[in-house]
């Protein structure tokens, strides 16, 4: 049963209601790219809105999406959640990842698998009207529409703190994230430690501007 | 703004002059040295919070010797910098040289040159072979110190004769390493599996100690070990004793000493075998008529090889092998080749074979 059908059927549970337009504009927002756009502040959408949407850079070179010279082109910080939220690995793994700065119009997003077995550095760039068809290499599309695993924010304690930084959320976004349930054997902070490489990208990012 | 970095205050130690640094890869605001080499970059990661204990980096400041850190660093964690740096994503934001999987140290094929009339060291195959310890060393996981230890000696005895002498020290390390770790309420959880299993009772006293462990653990290594072939243990214990005088790694101390023996007896029968060579060669060069430059030449070129050889042979058993029958062939052995040296010295009336000669002589006093 597809999420939507269940937050529908959920709001038949006394413990949880939802309303059909609730339920309606959370599609709205997983989807809709043009819907997600209204959400940018004003100055960002002229910005968004004022290029052709594309899958890469015409010029980008390097891996994509792993290196900062060919970042994956979004529709500002809703569309990284949307399009980072729909990756899944080869090993059918889903991510959880947050915002580590920016640099040059470039962002940079750190995410790890909801087992802890492997992080990621990514490179986003969120000024394009919609997301690239592309996909980094070693990913694949989860599938229909994927609730939110990630922010477009930073915190030291991630991805440990993801139900408070869910709950610190806008309540029209909040429904769309995965509920903590799904990940797997929930936030144990011991999973999801970071290995020696992460760290020194992390750390090779600053120097280079991006934290 | 909260970052996303692990410490917001010191995080490294800089590796040229032992100051604190904030970032790992930052100018040192102390000397003004920012690691760009690979190297650079390597030592600087050890020495940061993310690769070694705060106590070791604090020790590493207060004598401003970054060196402190760098020699007696966990073996586990320098393998993580090591394989870290074969990340090419790293390496780009880095900007270092596309980064290339350490191959294997070239084996130092140090057998006797002249091999049809003597006696061969035993033949090895051509093919090295060591996946399935180069996968234990990179795997992650949740398997306890005894299982990694198990699966891992198992791999070892089987490719211990095809491993490269790297590969095998990396290993031999690693287990050393592990011993340390291992808890008694594994041990004793071990020791029930097995009484439940109603095995032999002989594999059961291994595991009562964490001593005792080890104890079992070395034998198995030494077990394994006599499969590899002399000229690669030549290899493995020249690179163990420079790599423990370099990192002074005392937990790998005991596995060590044990297969030092086993070296030293491996390095008693090379010597022996070398000098039956020399003596073979010697003996035909003494009976040869040296009338023409060709063949005097010739028995020159063969002396050079023999003198080569016998250094890669024996300098590396120079430092293990302090043994009265070791150094009693080594003087015989130096005290031919010097004869012969000064046979063909005087046998020689071309300047160019005699000045080899003599030169010879002078290197082997």
């Amino acid at each position: 049963m597809s999420i939507l059908k269940q937050l529908r059927r959920r709001r038949l549970d006394k413990d949880y209601l939802l309303f059909e337009e609730e339920v309606d504009n959370i599609q709205r927002i997983m989807e809709d790219e043009t819907y997600q756009n209204t959400f940018l502040p004003s100055e960002l959408l002229a910005r968004v809105t004022a290029t052709n949407g594309v899958d890469k850079w015409d010029d980008g070179s390097g891996e994509f999406g792993f290196d900062a010279n060919n970042p994956i082109p979004v529709n500002g910080p809703l569309g990284a959640i949307t399009y980072l939220s729909c990756l899944k690995t080869e090993s059918g793994e889903r991510l959880l990842f947050q915002r580590v700065g920016g640099s040059n119009d470039v962002e940079a997003y750190e995410a790890v698998t909801y087992s802890g077995d492997e992080w990621f550095v990514f490179f986003l760039d969120i000024y394009h009207p919609r997301k690239s068809h592309l996909l980094p290499e070693g990913f694949e599309l989860s599938g229909g529409v994927a609730m939110f695993s990630g922010f477009v924010d930073t915190s030291s304690c991630f991805p440990g703190d993801y139900t408070q930084r869910v709950e610190e959320l806008d309540a029209s976004l909040q429904a769309a994230y995965a509920p903590e349930t799904r990940l797997n054997k929930g936030l144990d902070r011991r999973i999801y430690t970071r290995p020696i490489v992460h760290w020194a990208k992390l750390e090779a990012l600053s120097i280079r501007g991006f934290v | 703004m909260v970052g996303v970095l692990q410490y917001s205050d010191i995080v490294s130690v800089c590796f040229s002059c032992g100051a604190e640094k904030t970032r790992v890869f930052e100018s040192c605001s102390s000397c003004g040295v920012q690691p760009c080499q690979h190297d650079e970059i390597f030592d600087s990661l050890v020495l940061s919070r993310y690769a070694s204990a705060d106590p070791l980096l604090s020790e590493a400041v207060a004598a401003r010797s970054p060196g402190v850190v760098l020699k007696t660093a966990n073996r586990s964690a320098i393998r993580a910098v090591k394989n870290a740096l074969n990340d090419s994503q790293l390496c780009l934001l880095l900007g270092l040289a596309t980064a290339q999987k350490t191959p294997d140290k070239p084996l130092n094929r140090t057998g006797p040159l002249v091999k049809d009339r003597v006696q061969s060291v035993e033949a090895r195959p051509s093919e090295v072979r060591s996946s399935g310890l180069e996968a234990c060393l990179q795997q992650r996981g949740k398997l306890s110190v005894w299982e990694r230890n198990e699966k891992t000696l198992i791999v070892l005895n089987s490719e211990a004769g095809t491993a490269s002498p790297y590969i095998l020290l990396e290993a031999i390390a690693d287990i050393a390493e592990r011993c340390q770790s291992i808890s008694e309420q594994e041990l004793q959880s071990r020791l029930i599996q097995e009484e439940d299993a109603e095995s032999e009772v002989r594999g059961l006293e291994r595991y009562k100690t964490p001593q005792a462990y080890e104890k079992n653990v070395v034998g198995r290594i030494v077990e394994a070990l006599e499969k590899v072939h002399t000229e690669d243990l030549i290899d493995l214990f020249s690179q163990m004793r420079m790599s423990i005088e370099s990192r002074r790694d005392k937990r790998a101390l005991p596995v060590v000493k044990a297969l030092q023996e086993v070296y030293k007896s491996h390095a008693l029968k090379t010597l022996r075998l070398e000098k039956n060579n020399i003596n073979y060669l010697v003996s035909a060069i003494m009976n040869t008529a040296l009338n023409e430059y060709s063949s005097k030449a010739i028995m020159m070129g063969v002396l050079e090889s023999l003198v080569a050889n016998w250094r890669k042979v024996a300098e590396p058993l120079g430092g293990v092998t302090a043994d009265r029958e070791a150094s009693g062939i080594k003087r015989e052995v130096q005290g031919d080749m010097q004869r012969v040296a000064s046979y063909l010295a005087d046998k020689c009336q071309e300047e160019e074979l005699s000045a080899r000669a003599y030169r010879l002589h002078s290197e082997l006093m």
